[in-house]
C-alpha cells in the first residue's frame, strides 16, 4: 500500500494508526466452533473496545446449528465474557456491538443456504452503508473447498471500491497434492491478493520483531551467516497433550501440526534476506526463496535426518498425564510422532554448510518457542578451560514465548587473582515486559484488523505454504516406506527420546536446555 | 552501605534518606545487595528513560511520586524528582526507593529507581547540579514540570537545557493567562530545540483517533473538505471558569490539517461559550465552544462536525457510561452508523505514558498549539 494512499486523510498525519478499515461485514463459517467462541469473538469485541473497528462493522456467524440472530449474540456475549483479555465485559460497548451480530443457518453444501446468506448480506448493507465483505473459514479443513466453490457460485466479487477476501485457517491442506488443490479451487474464486491464510504465529509481536531485531539493528546482520554461525536451534515445545483431538492430531502428528506452518515460517524470518522494502510480497518473496534454498530430504534420507517420538505417561507440573496411545481417540497401535528432531540446510550463499536443527513436541517440561543461532567459537583457544572454566560457544537466542525477550551469552572473567583465569559464560539479558510493560495484544485482533486493512504481510502465500509441503512430504513419505513400527517412546515431562541426544551429538552438538 | 532489610524496605517502596553526594553509590548498593539474592530475588532493575519531575512543596511532591510510580510498569525509568520549597530556609536533603511490579505479561518484578531531592531557599535554584550527574547516560531525558513553568525562572531554565522534552499540563495552567504562557514555553523550548509535550494534548488521542476514522473510508471521506460547522461541548461542573484550552487544541488540530485560516480571534458567545470564525478551502466554517455545566467531570464532553445538511458526525461522552463514548455518522439517506467506544477519563499516569512513548518533535501538536494560541488571541 502506497504511502500516499495510507495519508489520504490528513487527520491521520502523526496518528499512530494510519488508517481504519473501511465499513465491513465479517462472515465467519463455523461459528459456532471452539475457534469462533475462544478466539475471533473475543478478538473482534476487544477491537470493538478499543475503537478499531470501523463504524458500520457487522459479523454474520453461518453453521449448521439451529438458533437466531438473539441467541448466536447471547452465546457470543458468554464467550467474551469468558474468553476477552479486555475483561470485564463494559456492557455499554457490548451493548453496541451486539445488535450488529447475525446468524445464518445452513449446511456447508446448501445452495439455498449461500442465497440466504446473500440476502442478509444485502441487507445489512443497505443499512450500513458497507459493501465490504471478509470470509473466515473457521470449518473443519474439509468444508473449505465447498464453500469457497459456494461462494464463488453465489456471492459477489470484488468491484469499484468494494472488496471481497477470505481467510483460510490452518490447516491448509494435509500434503502438496492437497495444499495445491485447495489453491486451485480458492484460485478459481479469489485473486490471490484476495486471500489470506492463517498462521497466527505470525501475529505474534514477538514474531514480528525478529525482523525488526534482524533489520532495523546495524550490528546483527554483518555476522548473520555462514562465517560466524555454527548452527541454528529452532524448538517449538509444548507441555500440554493433544488436547481432545486426538483424531486430528493422529492423521497429522507433529510434522503436519507444527513443522509444517509455524517451525517453517520460523526458520524462514531467521534465514531470510532483507526485503527490498516492507510491503507484504517483498517480505514473502524473500521467505519463500528461504523454503525454496531448503535441501531436500529424500525418502531414503529421512531416517537419518529425522528422529521421531511419541510420549509415554509421565509428570507434567507434578501432575501425572497419560501416554499418547491411553489418549481419547488415538489408535492403540498409532504410529503418529508427538516429538520430531530434524536436521536441515539451507542452501544459498548465507546459510550454506550451516545446519538447522529443528525441534517440536508435545508433553515435553515447558511450553517455550525459541530460536538460537549459536555462533562459532574463537579462532584461537587463548584461555585453557578446566574444571573451573569453560568457554561457551555465543549463543544468541529469541524467546517466542511465553517469556518473550533476547539474550546473548558470552564468556567473561570470573573476579580473583586466579591464574590461569578463571571464565564463565554469563548472560545479558532483553526481556519484553521488562522494558515494554504492556501485554501484547492477541494475534487474532492483529491478523482479523490487518485482514480487514489489506495487508498481506502476516499471512502466508500459496507458493509458501506449497514449498513448506514440498519440504515435508519426502519425509512422511520416507517415513512410511520404512514402515519402522513403534515409535521410540519418552517419558511426558522430559526433553525427547534419547534418540534425539544422540542425533544431534553425532555432529559434535548438543541441544540447548531450555 | 544499604542493609539487607533497608533495601528490601526500599524495594516495596519505602524510601530511605541518604547523603545528597552518594546517592549513586547508594543506588550501586541498593542492586548489589538485590543481586545478592541471586534468581529468588525481588525483581529486575530496568531503565529505558530519565526522567526529572519538578513539584512546587511536599503534597504536590508526594502527588508526582505516585504519578511517576504509576508510569514505571510501561516506561522502567530512572525518576529525579525535586521537591522545591522556595520561601522555606536554604537546604538540601535526598532520598532513594524503588518502585518494584510485575509486568502485564508476567514474571519477575521490574523495578524502577527513584531519587527525591528536597530543596528549598537558595538551594532549589541550584539542584540540577545535583540533577544533571544523576541522569543514566545515553538515555532520553524528559523534564515535567507540574503548574506553570516559570519561564525565566533560573532552575527551569538549566534543566531545560539538559532534557530532550519538556512535558507540562496546560490544563493546570490559569485560563485567563494559558495563551501566553503556551506562547512563551513554545518559545523557549523552540530556542533550546527541546521538544514540548502538553498532557492536555494527550487528552485528545482517543478522540482524534475516532474524528479520524469518519473519514478513513469511502463513505465519509468526501465530506472532510466539505464541513463548515465545527461544535465542541466541553463538560464543566465546577462554576462558570471553563477551561477551553483542550476544545481549541481540538479545532487548532483541525485547522492545522485541514488549512483552515482564522478570520477572526474567538469571541464571547452566550452561556459562557465561545465562538470563532475560521474559513476553509471551500468556505466558511463556525465553530462553537460552549460549557455544559450539567455534565459530570472536567474537559471534552463532545464534539461535532457538520457538513451542510448533508452529513454530521459526533464523538459524545455516553451520559449513563462516563467510560464510553458514542461515536455516530449520519450519512445522506439514512444511511450512517453509531456504535459505542470505551474511552475511559485518563489519568494523569496514563497521560504521562502516552507522552513518553514520544521521543521526537511532536509536529502534529505543535501545529495545533500554534493554531489554538491564535484563537485565543496570543502570539501564531
Amino acid at each position: 500500500m502506497a504511502i500516499q494512499e495510507r495519508l489520504d486523510n490528513p487527520l491521520r498525519l502523526g496518528m499512530r494508526n494510519q488508517r481504519t478499515p473501511e465499513p465491513t461485514t465479517l462472515v465467519i463459517f463455523g461459528a459456532t466452533g471452539d475457534l469462533t467462541e475462544r478466539k475471533l469473538m473475543p478478538a473482534l469485541y476487544s477491537l470493538a473496545v478499543d475503537g478499531l473497528l470501523p463504524g458500520g462493522f457487522s459479523v454474520v456467524g453461518f453453521a449448521r446449528r439451529e438458533k437466531s440472530d438473539q441467541q448466536f449474540r447471547d452465546e457470543m456475549r458468554d464467550a467474551v465474557a469468558t474468553h476477552s483479555s479486555s475483561a470485564p465485559l463494559q456492557q455499554s460497548v457490548w451493548d453496541g456491538f451486539a445488535p450488529n451480530i447475525y446468524y445464518c443457518r445452513s449446511e456447508f453444501d446448501d445452495a439455498s443456504g449461500y442465497v440466504d446468506l446473500a440476502a442478509t448480506l444485502d441487507r445489512i448493507e443497505a443499512e450500513k452503508g458497507s459493501r465490504n465483505r471478509l470470509y473466515y473459514l473457521a470449518t473443519p479443513p474439509g468444508y473449505y473447498g465447498e464453500i469457497a466453490r459456494r461462494l464463488g457460485e453465489a456471492g459477489p466479487r470484488s468491484s469499484g471500491d468494494a472488496w471481497t477476501r477470505i481467510i483460510v485457517e490452518k490447516p491448509f491442506g494435509h500434503d502438496l497434492t492437497s495444499a495445491t488443490e485447495l489453491n486451485r479451487t480458492l484460485h478459481a474464486v479469489f485473486d490471490e491478493d484476495e486471500i489470506y491464510r492463517i498462521d497466527h504465529y505470525l501475529g505474534k509481536d514477538t514474531v514480528q520483531n525478529i525482523l525488526v531485531f534482524r533489520f532495523a539493528n546495524g550490528i546483527f546482520e554483518p555476522i548473520w551467516n555462514r562465517r560466524y554461525i555454527d548452527h541454528v536451534q529452532i524448538t517449538v515445545a509444548e507441555s500440554i497433550g493433544v488436547e481432545g483431538r486426538g483424531n486430528y492430531y493422529d492423521q497429522a502428528g507433529v510434522i503436519r501440526d507444527i513443522i509444517q506452518n509455524h517451525a517453517m515460517q520460523l526458520l524462514s524470518m531467521a534465514a531470510m534476506e532483507p526485503p527490498a522494502t516492507f510491503e507484504p510480497n517483498a517480505v514473502r518473496d524473500e521467505k519463500v526463496k528461504v523454503l525454496r534454498a531448503v535441501r531436500e530430504i529424500l525418502p531414503p534420507e529421512a531416517a537419518e535426518c529425522t528422529v521421531r517420538g511419541q510420549y509415554a505417561q509421565g509428570v507434567i507440573s507434578g501432575q501425572r498425564v497419560p501416554g499418547y496411545l491411553q489418549e481419547e481417540e488415538v489408535a492403540p497401535d498409532s504410529t503418529a510422532e508427538t516429538y520430531l528432531a530434524l536436521r536441515l540446510h539451507v542452501d544459498n550463499w548465507r546459510w550454506a554448510g550451516v545446519p538447522f536443527y529443528i525441534r517440536s513436541g508435545k508433553r515435553l517440561p515447558k511450553r517455550v518457542t525459541e530460536i538460537a543461532i549459536v555462533f562459532r567459537q574463537p579462532p584461537l583457544a587463548l584461555f585453557p578451560t578446566s574444571q573451573s572454566s569453560r568457554i561457551e560457544p555465543n549463543v544468541l537466542s529469541i524467546t517466542i514465548q511465553p517469556d518473550e525477550g533476547i539474550s546473548l551469552n558470552f564468556g567473561s572473567k570470573v573476579p580473583g587473582h586466579d591464574m590461569p583465569m578463571r571464565i564463565r559464560p554469563v548472560e545479558m539479558d532483553f526481556r519484553y515486559g521488562t522494558s515494554f510493560g504492556v501485554a501484547a495484544p492477541d494475534p487474532y485482533e492483529r491478523l482479523l484488523l490487518d485482514a480487514m486493512l489489506g495487508d498481506a504481510t502476516l499471512f502466508t502465500r500459496h507458493d509458501e505454504v506449497e514449498a513448506a509441503w514440498a519440504f515435508v512430504d519426502p519425509i512422511t513419505e520416507g517415513w512410511a516406506e520404512a514402515n519402522a513400527g513403534r515409535l521410540p517412546s519418552y517419558e511426558a515431562g522430559t526433553w525427547g527420546p534419547d534418540e534425539a541426544d544422540t542425533f544431534i551429538e553425532r555432529d559434535g552438538r548438543k541441544w540447548r536446555r531450555l | 552501605m544499604v542493609s539487607r532489610e533497608e533495601y528490601r524496605a526500599i524495594l516495596s517502596g519505602e524510601s530511605r534518606a541518604v547523603d545528597v553526594v552518594a546517592v549513586e553509590h547508594e543506588l550501586t548498593g541498593l542492586w548489589k545487595a538485590a543481586a545478592a539474592e541471586g534468581e529468588g530475588g525481588p525483581g529486575v532493575r530496568a531503565c529505558v528513560l530519565n526522567l526529572i519531575a519538578y513539584a512546587d512543596g511536599e503534597d504536590i511532591g508526594a502527588r508526582i511520586k505516585e504519578v511517576v510510580s504509576q508510569v514505571s510498569v510501561r516506561h522502567p525509568n530512572r525518576s529525579i524528582i525535586i521537591v522545591g520549597r522556595p520561601q522555606a530556609p536554604s537546604g538540601l536533603s535526598a532520598a532513594i526507593s524503588a518502585h518494584c511490579q510485575v509486568p502485564p505479561s508476567g514474571g519477575k518484578q521490574v523495578c524502577s529507581e527513584q531519587v527525591i531531592l528536597s530543596a528549598s531557599g537558595s538551594a532549589v535554584d541550584e539542584v540540577h547540579g545535583t540533577v544533571l550527574p544523576l541522569l543514566v547516560s545515553d538515555l532520553p531525558v524528559f523534564l515535567w514540570w507540574h503548574d506553570e513553568p516559570p519561564l525565566e525562572g533560573h532552575l527551569f531554565r538549566e534543566l531545560l537545557e539538559s532534557c530532550d522534552r519538556l512535558l507540562i499540563d496546560s490544563a493546570d495552567f490559569a485560563a485567563d493567562r494559558a495563551a501566553e504562557t503556551l506562547a512563551g514555553l513554545r518559545n523557549v523550548t523552540s530556542e533550546e530545540d527541546v521538544s514540548l509535550s502538553d498532557l492536555n494534548w494527550s487528552r485528545l488521542n482517543h478522540w482524534r483517533e475516532l474524528i479520524a476514522q469518519f473519514f478513513d473510508g469511502a463513505p465519509g471521506r468526501p465530506y472532510l473538505e466539505r464541513l463548515d460547522r465545527v461544535r465542541v461541548a466541553i463538560a464543566s461542573i465546577h462554576g462558570p471558569d471553563t477551561d477551553f484550552t483542550e476544545g481549541l487544541l481540538v479545532v487548532g488540530w483541525l485547522a492545522s490539517r485541514l488549512d483552515w485560516q482564522m478570520l477572526e480571534p474567538a469571541r464571547a458567545a452566550a452561556e459562557g461559550g465561545m465562538s470563532l470564525a475560521l474559513r476553509g478551502p471551500a468556505g466558511p466554517i463556525g465553530v462553537e465552544l460552549k460549557p455544559d455545566h450539567r455534565r459530570a467531570g472536567e474537559g471534552l464532553h463532545s464534539v461535532s462536525l457538520q457538513a451542510g445538511s448533508d452529513a454530521t458526525f459526533s464523538v459524545a461522552r455516553k451520559v449513563d457510561d462516563l467510560d464510553c463514548v458514542l461515536v455516530t455518522a449520519e450519512l445522506p439517506q439514512g444511511a450512517g452508523h453509531s456504535r459505542v467506544v470505551r474511552m475511559d477519563v485518563p489519568s494523569d499516569g496514563a497521560l504521562l505514558s502516552d507522552e513518553l512513548d514520544v521521543l521526537g518533535r511532536d509536529t502534529v501538536f505543535e501545529d495545533a498549539l500554534g493554531r489554538a494560541i491564535a484563537f485565543m488571541g496570543g502570539e501564531s
